[in-house]
């Protein structure tokens, strides 16, 4: 074959144009994470625009999903995982311990962690970095329920009968619900048989998720339903007629949101995630994680619950003191029998 | 004189692979379909289905280990919780393809009869809803449906009801929601095999001496027979399989094959019982859609005698 200059120039276009996305991401690092995928991605997209800032070429994707879709979707995807980070409860890490698909943090790179109340940590199971926290309380209808329960015992109250939703257990707040249940009436926080029955009594409407089950209550299907705070104190805030209680007995009941990183060893971004953490920790981002409209919990010590978020998180010092979370490590393995249990009596 | 022209080029092989191809014979034109499918389709759920036959072991997302084993199979089968699931997936489906034939005929016989505006009336409200998504319009049942919703507060400012019905998350929303959805799959096959009917034969037919009832059983109702095969079969296994329906409109208490296996999927992490499943959802859809086609045959044997 005889080259002329055409032909070339014309190969050397064509490399230039198949080389130039990868020559683009060698000067540009982009972050993947798994969000909220609503509103609440908002101080996550804040600390990547500070995390940018810092390294410039860097940014942060954040993508809607659920902690436990992408963990499917890196087993799908044979463990090449589409994501670099993702923000996750406390059961789902353990969920995907059992999965091997995590790249532990290591806290020592993350100065801000000394500032975190030592009670938090525990919950990322020597794996994530504790960023935040979510109560999972009883949201209700403030035109409809004039004295909501102060207990979880108290849902169980003729006069709520027929009117209580509930999460399925495939959600962490289903799950979280039945654990708190078996507690409130003396028995292991593992015996989801006992909570399963315990429910049934109230022949609730079930909610496909939390966002579901919050719509549930909006639309006046159900009065009243074991849910996240932050998605309570959103609700409230758009003006819907939403009250939420810190339930007790056990509780205020939290659960710690983590930071954690995916296998991913290809493009290094491990040294990105550990800055990213703790950009989320430091003084000025715990305070816009605690604000409005989410007033998630924060996990800084010293950072002050803001007035209007006092009725969804924890604030006083007896409320702080009996702030307790659940047996997750004990709890989280069931979720799989725990759900064909609940659609054997639920869906049966 | 001698003139010597020059030998004919070689034909390339790419040359060769681009006549076979645009050849428009043999299977040559689907060549490329296949190959893609194969890829993104085939090899894919092959995989999936080796789950369900297999146990195995996963460490960093790969499966590390994999041995052959009935034990997921049995302990599917063996579950009634598996059965109940699918008894209420297929009688769904069954019923969600009858409604759908009994609101769907009418219509396709209206835009058999009707004029230029009728027709193209029919034609703009059955494709309407196609563009757009089909969680949207799931949605809108939401608004419809709920106890809050149009209908409730309709009911109740005429003082038909004093509390709302209950109708989203219930076995009901479910069938509203999947016969609204899947209404204009069957009414445009019927449409397009109706449309290809002789007139002249409903005019033979009534010149005989028949009603236009008897027109109708006897002539387009026959006539027709593909079409009402070609939609029941399209209706039912969209129904069959369906996922945004019962997700949106059935609640949590409510569950049909394909939310299981989504929920095995994605939040158990159960492969292999969803994998189970799958191939119990493929099977059983594949008999009754043999099922419709033998019933289809038989219906239109005498057509392809005529034709033949």
């Amino acid at each position: 074959m005889r080259l002329k200059r055409r032909t070339i120039l014309g190969g050397l276009m064509g490399s230039a144009v198949l080389s130039a996305p990868t020559i683009l991401r060698a000067q540009t690092r982009e972050l993947v994470m798994i969000g909220y995928g609503n509103e609440q991605d908002q101080p996550l997209i804040r600390a990547g625009e500070e995390l940018g800032r810092r390294n410039p070429g860097v940014s942060l994707r954040v993508i809607g999903g659920l902690s436990t879709e992408a963990l499917a979707q890196v087993r799908a995807a044979r463990g090449d995982s589409p994501y670099d980070l993702a923000v996750m409860g406390s059961p789902a890490i353990i969920n995907a311990l059992d999965e091997e698909v995590l790249e532990p943090l290591n806290l020592d790179m993350i100065p801000n962690i000394a500032h975190v109340d030592p009670r938090f940590p525990p919950y990322g199971y020597d794996t994530g970095c504790p960023i935040s926290f979510e109560g999972i309380g009883v949201a209700y209808n403030t035109e409809t329920v004039e004295n909501p329960p102060e207990t979880w015992a108290d849902l169980w109250k003729p006069e709520f009968a027929g009117r209580v939703g509930m999460a399925r257990p495939q959600s962490n707040l289903g799950l979280g619900v039945l654990a708190a249940t078996s507690a409130a009436f003396d028995r292991a926080e593992d015996d989801m048989q006992f909570a399963l029955e315990k429910w049934m009594e109230l022949e609730p409407l079930v909610g496909r998720s939390p966002p579901l089950l919050q719509q549930m209550l909006e639309r006046g299907e159900i009065d009243l339903a074991p849910l996240w705070h932050v998605n309570s104190a959103l609700a409230a805030g758009a003006g819907l007629p939403i009250g939420y209680v810190k339930i007790a007995s056990p509780g205020p009941l939290m659960l710690p949101s983590n930071i954690v990183q995916f296998i991913n060893t290809a493009d290094g971004t491990s040294d990105l995630v550990h800055e990213f953490a703790d950009i989320l920790l430091e003084e000025e981002s715990q305070r816009f994680i605690g604000g409005a409209p989410f007033f998630f919990g924060t996990v800084r010590e010293g950072i002050e619950v803001p007035e209007d978020g006092r009725d969804f998180v924890p604030s006083t010092e007896e409320e702080r003191a009996s702030m307790t979370s659940l047996d997750w490590p004990a709890i989280a393995p069931l979720r799989g029998d725990t759900v064909a249990d609940f659609d054997r009596m639920f869906a049966g | 004189m001698v003139t010597i022209s020059a030998p004919p080029d070689k034909p390339r092989r790419m040359d060769w692979l681009f006549d076979k191809l645009l050849s428009g014979q043999g299977i040559w034109p689907a060549v490329p379909a296949i190959i893609v499918l194969t890829v993104v389709a085939v090899i894919p759920f092959v995989m999936l289905l080796s789950l369900g036959v297999s146990e195995f072991s996963v460490s960093r997302g790969q499966i590390i280990d994999q041995t052959f084993s009935m034990r997921h199979v049995t302990s599917v089968l063996t579950d009634q919780l598996y059965w109940t699931t699918f008894q209420r997936s297929m009688s769904l489906a069954l019923t969600t393809t009858a409604i759908c034939l009994l609101l769907g005929y009418p219509v396709a016989y209206v835009f058999l009869i009707g004029g230029k505006w009728t027709r193209r009336m029919i034609l703009i409200l059955t494709i309407a809803p196609l563009l757009t998504s089909g969680i949207v319009r799931t949605y809108a049942w939401l608004v419809i449906l709920g106890g809050r919703g149009v209908l409730n507060t309709a009911m109740m400012n005429i003082g038909l009801i004093d509390q709302p019905l209950r109708i989203v998350n219930t076995h009901w929303a479910v069938l509203i929601g999947m016969v609204q959805i899947h209404l204009p799959v069957m009414i445009l096959p019927l449409i397009a095999v109706m449309s290809r009917h002789d007139r002249k034969l409903e005019e033979a037919s009534a010149n005989l001496g028949a009603t236009r009832m008897g027109t109708l059983r006897n002539v387009v109702l026959p006539l027709s027979a593909p079409g009402i095969g070609t939609g029941a079969a399209l209706v039912f296994t969209l129904s069959y399989t369906t996922f945004v329906v019962p997700q949106l409109l059935g609640g949590g208490n409510y569950l049909n094959a394909a939310t299981m296996i989504y929920e095995q999927v994605v939040y158990s992490l159960e492969w292999s019982k969803a994998s189970v499943m799958s191939m119990l959802l493929m099977s059983s859809c594949l008999v009754v859609l043999v099922g419709i086609a033998l019933v289809t045959n038989h219906f239109t044997g005498w057509t392809r005698g005529r034709q033949g």
